[in-house]
């Protein structure tokens, strides 16, 4: 009886004992080089902390200048933030001195924490902070949910915005600052409501590399968090942009403006189907099944993220008709 | 060594159990059994020890099985009619919900055939039930389990101060559909601030401030009578049927908790099968 207790006790600590250490083993994340001193991480297309998913989704990269680097989002939690370390360990020995958040979601900022070690100036969009507090409990409970397995992550606040302020802080200036990494200067920018309230994008000077976060998605289906008609508003800004690879938050790397063409197109019917259904006094359980259906084939994930975009889209502007 | 091995024991009974203590009990989201036991708790706490029984034939809910937003989640349950008897009240359960008693829609004897839709907040992964209650005294109960989260402490959509300013207003659409049924769909701007959302500037609780009561009259008849809690969205919206060949005046009264009271009423006429809009003044 007591022999038999000690055995399965034996296996039990064996199993938890071999699981942590998994857990712990962190190896550095396969980046590639996509110009001159500028690497991405791309996310894979899965559910976030769903099954195996430690938060891999996005894309997440890192530019080197001749003094020091900067992080563009961290991934989804700790330890994909530790995985992208290690990689920038292996690549350069230069000091790691920014981290840029494109905007407030989970799969691109959770990783910040493990960058603080690091001595770095953490950026965001000027509305970044009110983001993260308003979804702070949520966020919270995403991640204690989610277990071990994400062990570490926390929210972290930006340190500095993206924007230029008066001397006394109070007034802002314009919503663009540069920051120079050594003979290599990169311009921030915040922009307007949009995907959500908190995106920022980052252009490289040197190679004309854009990185847009989630303004811009190839495969997987952006998510509408934001204001849909601002949104696309805002692509046909960024289309006018001159720029030779663009990074957009989710699949491939671009060297022309089709994903953005695809992006502006599956928004455009989203609104489209959701204005006229509030309009013809569609009842919004319906309006969920309908809208954007046309668009269905060209996107990965489709029925997990279209339903919530139509949702947004359909409570923003269910008074206006 | 047999010390050694109570350790053991020990360390993992009661890292299981503090697993099951800190999420197991608060959402029951793994365990079927947990979620039962929240409902028999629930059903003794609301319906003492009346029979609840299968809503089979009697009313139907529906709701998607993964709601896309936890802070709007569309339901709609329908009634059949009864010989003999009539549903006059269907009551709203979200089990695992801060306040799980959600509401009571009490109905006109008239509507036979009652279809009703609303938006919901969820705030986990939980059932959601419908119970009607008949004239005589029986209770049928439909119910659907939903995978949603995050609706309840979900920030307010849209500007706080616009939204406190704009409370109360409604909007009204009635169309006449076939046999004298009409279809209604109205609107009560409110924040519907259940008293468990952060002010996303001043990171403060925002105090509690929401539609309790709603009552839909034509002419002298009660259509419906809303009693509800904070698990109603922003902005509640109700869709529903019922029958009129009459001309007469649609009033509503809306009260909030703050004990403010909100009207709206409008005149129509019925002529040919349609109900239409009589201009005031």
């Amino acid at each position: 009886m007591l022999f038999n207790k000690f055995i399965l006790s034996f296996f039990l600590f064996l199993f938890i004992f071999s699981n942590n250490l998994i857990a712990n083993q962190i190896t550095p994340l396969k980046v590639e080089q996509i110009a001159d001193g500028i690497y991405v991480h791309i996310g894979k297309h899965e559910n976030f902390y769903e099954e195996n998913n430690i938060g891999d989704i996005a894309n997440i990269g890192f530019i080197i200048g001749d003094d020091s680097i900067a992080v563009i989002d961290t991934g989804g939690s700790h330890q994909i933030g530790e995985s992208l370390k290690l990689a920038i360990k292996q690549i350069s020995k230069k000091p790691i001195k920014y981290v840029i958040n494109t905007h407030g979601h989970q799969d691109h900022i959770f990783g910040n924490t493990a960058f603080l070690s690091e001595d770095v100036t953490i950026y965001g969009h000027y509305n970044l902070k009110k983001f993260l507090k308003e979804r702070g409990s949520q966020y919270v409970r995403q991640i204690t949910e989610a277990g071990d397995k994400v062990k570490g992550t926390s929210i972290i606040f930006p340190h500095k915005i993206i924007a230029e302020t008066s001397a006394d802080e109070t007034k802002k200036l314009s919503n663009e600052i540069i920051i120079d990494l050594g003979n290599r200067k990169l311009l921030l920018v915040s922009h307007p409501t949009s995907h959500t309230y908190s995106d920022a994008t980052i252009y490289d000077l040197k190679t004309k590399t854009f990185f847009v976060g989630d303004l811009v998605q190839d495969e997987r289906l952006p998510t509408m968090d934001g204001l849909t008609k601002e949104w696309i508003k805002l692509l046909n800004e960024i289309d006018k942009v001159d720029y030779k690879i663009m990074v957009p938050g989710h699949g491939k790397i671009q060297k022309d403006n089709s994903a953005l063409i695809k992006t502006k197109t599956y928004l455009q019917v989203l609104y489209d189907d959701v204005i006229n259904a509030i309009k013809n006094d569609v009842p919004a359980e319906k309006v969920i099944e309908i809208a954007a259906k046309s668009e269905k084939d060209k996107w990965l994930l489709f029925d997990r993220v279209n339903p919530g975009n139509v949702v947004r889209t359909f409570m923003r502007y269910e008074w206006e008709y | 060594m047999h010390r050694l091995v109570v350790f053991l024991i020990l360390l993992f009974s009661s890292t299981v159990a503090f697993a099951e203590s800190s999420s197991d009990i608060a959402y029951c989201s793994k365990s079927e059994e947990c979620r039962e036991q929240r409902w028999l708790e629930l059903k003794q706490s609301v319906f003492g020890d009346n029979e609840i029984k299968s809503g089979d034939g009697v009313i139907e809910l529906d709701t998607p099985k993964r709601a896309p937003d936890g802070a709007f989640v569309p339901l709609n349950f329908k009634t059949v009619e009864l010989k003999n008897d009539h549903v006059s009240k269907v009551h709203l359960v979200i089990d695992m919900n801060p306040s799980p008693y959600s509401g009571s829609f009490t109905f006109s004897n008239k509507m036979k055939q009652i279809d009703l839709s609303t938006r919901i907040r969820l705030d986990a992964y939980s059932h959601v039930r419908v119970i009607a209650e008949t004239k005589k005294g029986d209770y049928f109960m439909a119910a659907n389990f939903v995978k949603a989260s995050g609706g309840c402490a979900a920030p307010p959509l849209g500007d706080m101060d616009g939204m406190i300013a704009n409370a109360g207003k409604m909007k009204v659409k009635l169309k006449s559909a076939d046999e004298g049924i009409v279809n209604a769909k109205i609107m009560i701007s409110h924040p519907q601030f259940n008293g468990l959302q952060t002010n996303p500037v001043t990171t403060e609780m925002i105090q509690a401030f929401y539609i309790e009561k709603i009552n839909i009259k034509y002419n002298d008849e009660v259509l419906l009578a809303l009693e509800s809690d904070i698990s109603i969205s922003q902005d509640p919206t109700f869709r529903f049927n019922f029958p009129i060949q009459k001309d007469g005046d649609l009033k509503i009264v809306a009260n909030d908790t703050d004990g403010k009271e909100y009207t709206f009423s409008k005149s129509y006429a019925f002529k040919n099968n349609q109900l239409i809009e009589v201009a005031s003044n």
